[in-house]
């Protein structure tokens, strides 16, 4: 199972901390908990789904201590960007864009890889996270927003500036 | 781009992200498993009132042996007298106690599923999962007789409380805490094992098709022959081309001479062995991912002639054909070293046993004017044994068929009762085996 899942799973968790050490960390936990619990999944979806949420849910259990969504709106705003261009966003490899990911900050990073990665709708991310679906909703937009400007920094530069 | 289209291709491309973990991972989860247990999930506080820092664990060990005591052998029952316990002075009462950190873990899945953070609601509904919708309390340190019907303090969904027996030989109320534990590792790894086993069948499956797979082949064509020429009749005699009574002349033309006799006579004479043909159906059964058992069917055609000139007729010759024919049947082990969706590479050993099921002869006089002809069966006792080894390459053409060839080599045991043949003049020898494998 851990030669079937690893790599996925250890993906998972670098997208939400850049940190390699706190990334390894997680992984380990997460695959200690879904070892002892492998009894819990009933069926219900796929395997891996089910593995993906343990493993989401550990590297959300490590933000909770930091208050991440605090450190979200500490970003200092920015004016409107322009959008992904449809060309950068087909020629930039996963690697590329998971990159430019890990320049947002924690919080608006949490959010957008639980809504647009793996799928969690806003009520839900805000049951998650014990916030209030706008806020879920505004940090959500202010990362897409952020994210599409270090995308186009790093397609047209080269570099994150 | 619209969000929604940035949100499916920010997907598209994401979802399926890997990373290479550390090599060493593995080895410490598994240390982490076998040893101390299962890592802490942190827990932010905040106003619902979670748990932080070294009240998190005080406060779980409360709620796992809170848990276990209700349908334990800490019996409440033993002092009926008492009040019984709400959950919160349970968890007060064990926080020291050490903690089951698996049970841990369980209990902050709940809570995260539950999306609450208060202790007892969690501890109720944990308890009342075990026992059918009602709550044992029991006095501090108290819990239920692992033998035997034992009385406890029943408290209902609705609150109301009563005094009721609890039957023995209820798994979650009367099993002491070192029974349920090991049970539900059992389980746990029963379950794991099922499913790990179902993967496996899955991916084995997937990757060589279905579970069989049966393959046509043929060997050894074209790869050449024996030829060996001798410049007298004792090589000929030695592989019984040379019948007791045969002659040197047309049949008819003279008396027919002892074998002995002729033997050392200046006559021209050769022996040529082919190589033998193989063709036969195989069918492999997968023992695992990468072992396979084969069996199946093998024919093998094996020609030998020899002829020698006749005396005071060099432009006659006599000859004799010898065909064999072999049914065998094969047993062998493969094992995959290499598989992708195009290539499998492996070696395969095993060996065969084979009849002779018919053996031919014919005798030929042959002459510028004229020729004479005579054939018999004979009949071959025993068996010939061989083993073999090979090396296989196996090419995926289209789903489920696959061409493969097998070079290897083969060594035929000696056999006195079997005639000769390739197999005899060369007991080892280089096969070649192409084939198509079909997986049923």
């Amino acid at each position: 199972m851990y030669e079937r899942y690893g790599s996925t799973m250890y993906g998972v968790v670098r997208r939400y901390v850049r940190d390699a050490a706190t990334a390894e960390d997680l992984l380990h936990d997460g695959f200690v908990t879904l070892f002892t619990h492998i009894d819990e999944y009933r069926g219900a979806g796929s395997f891996e789904g089910w593995c993906r949420r343990i493993f989401v849910n550990t590297a959300l259990s490590h933000f909770r201590k930091k208050s991440p969504l605090n450190s979200a709106d500490d970003v200092e705003a920015f004016t409107a960007s322009r959008s992904v261009e449809p060309v950068a966003l087909e020629e930039m490899s996963a690697k590329e864009i998971k990159k430019c990911i890990d320049e947002l900050p924690d919080g608006y990073k949490t959010i957008f890889n639980l809504h647009a990665v793996e799928g969690y709708p806003y009520p839900e991310i805000a049951d998650i996270l014990n916030i209030s679906e706008a806020t879920v909703r505004s940090q959500y937009l202010r990362a897409r927003k952020k994210l599409a400007e270090i995308m186009n920094l790093v397609y047209h530069e080269g570099d994150f500036g | 781009m619209t969000g929604k289209n940035f949100d499916n291709k920010i997907r598209g491309k994401l979802y399926e992200y890997r990373e290479q973990p550390p090599a060493d991972m593995f080895s410490r989860i598994e240390k982490s498993l076998g040893g101390a247990g299962a890592p802490v999930l942190s827990a932010k506080g905040g106003s619902r009132g979670r748990l932080n820092g070294f009240f998190r664990y005080a406060a779980a060990a409360a709620i796992v042996t809170a848990g276990i005591l209700f349908s334990l052998r800490y019996a409440g029952l033993r002092d009926p007298g008492k009040s019984p316990a709400t959950a919160e002075q349970i968890i007060n009462n064990v926080r020291t106690d050490k903690v089951d950190a698996g049970e841990l873990i369980l209990l902050e899945e709940e809570r995260i599923a539950s999306r609450t953070s208060n202790l007892a609601d969690i501890i109720r509904e944990v308890i009342s999962e075990d026992l059918g919708g009602n709550t044992v309390l029991s006095p501090s340190g108290a819990g239920i007789a692992a033998t035997g019907a034992e009385k406890a303090v029943i408290e209902s969904n609705t609150g109301t409380r009563q005094e009721t027996l609890v039957p023995a030989g209820n798994s979650s109320s009367g099993a002491p805490r070192e029974k349920r534990k090991l049970d539900r590792s059992r389980e746990i790894e029963d379950y794991w094992a099922t499913f790990y086993r179902t993967i496996a069948q899955e991916e084995s499956r997937g990757r060589k098709g279905k579970k069989l797979a049966a393959s046509l082949y043929g060997g050894n064509f074209g790869t050449g022959t024996g030829n060996v020429t001798y410049d007298n009749l004792a090589v000929l005699s030695a592989n019984g081309m040379l019948k007791q009574d045969v002659s040197l002349t047309l049949p008819g033309n003279g008396p027919k001479m002892s074998r002995s006799a002729i033997i050392g006579k200046d006559i021209e004479a050769n022996l040529r062995h082919r190589m033998p043909i193989s063709v036969g159906i195989s069918v492999g059964y997968p023992l695992s991912d990468r072992v396979s058992l084969l069996s199946g069917i093998n024919y093998s055609y094996l020609y030998s002639s020899g002829s020698h000139t006749l005396e005071n007729a060099p432009n006659s010759r006599r000859k004799v054909i010898r065909e064999q024919h072999y049914l065998g049947i094969p047993l062998g082990v493969s094992y995959s070293f290499y598989s992708n969706r195009v290539l499998n590479l492996y070696v395969r050993g095993g060996g065969m046993i084979e009849k002779a099921v018919n053996v031919r002869e014919r005798e030929i006089y042959e002459t510028p004017n004229s020729g004479t002809e005579s054939s018999e069966t004979i009949r071959v006792k025993g068996f010939q044994p061989s083993i073999d080894a090979s090396l296989g390459a196996n090419i995926s053409i289209v789903k489920g068929v696959g061409l493969y060839v097998e070079p290897g080599v083969a060594y035929y045991f000696e056999n006195t009762t079997q005639k000769t043949s390739y197999r005899t003049d060369n007991p080892t020898n280089f096969t070649v085996r192409v084939g198509v494998r079909f997986n049923l």
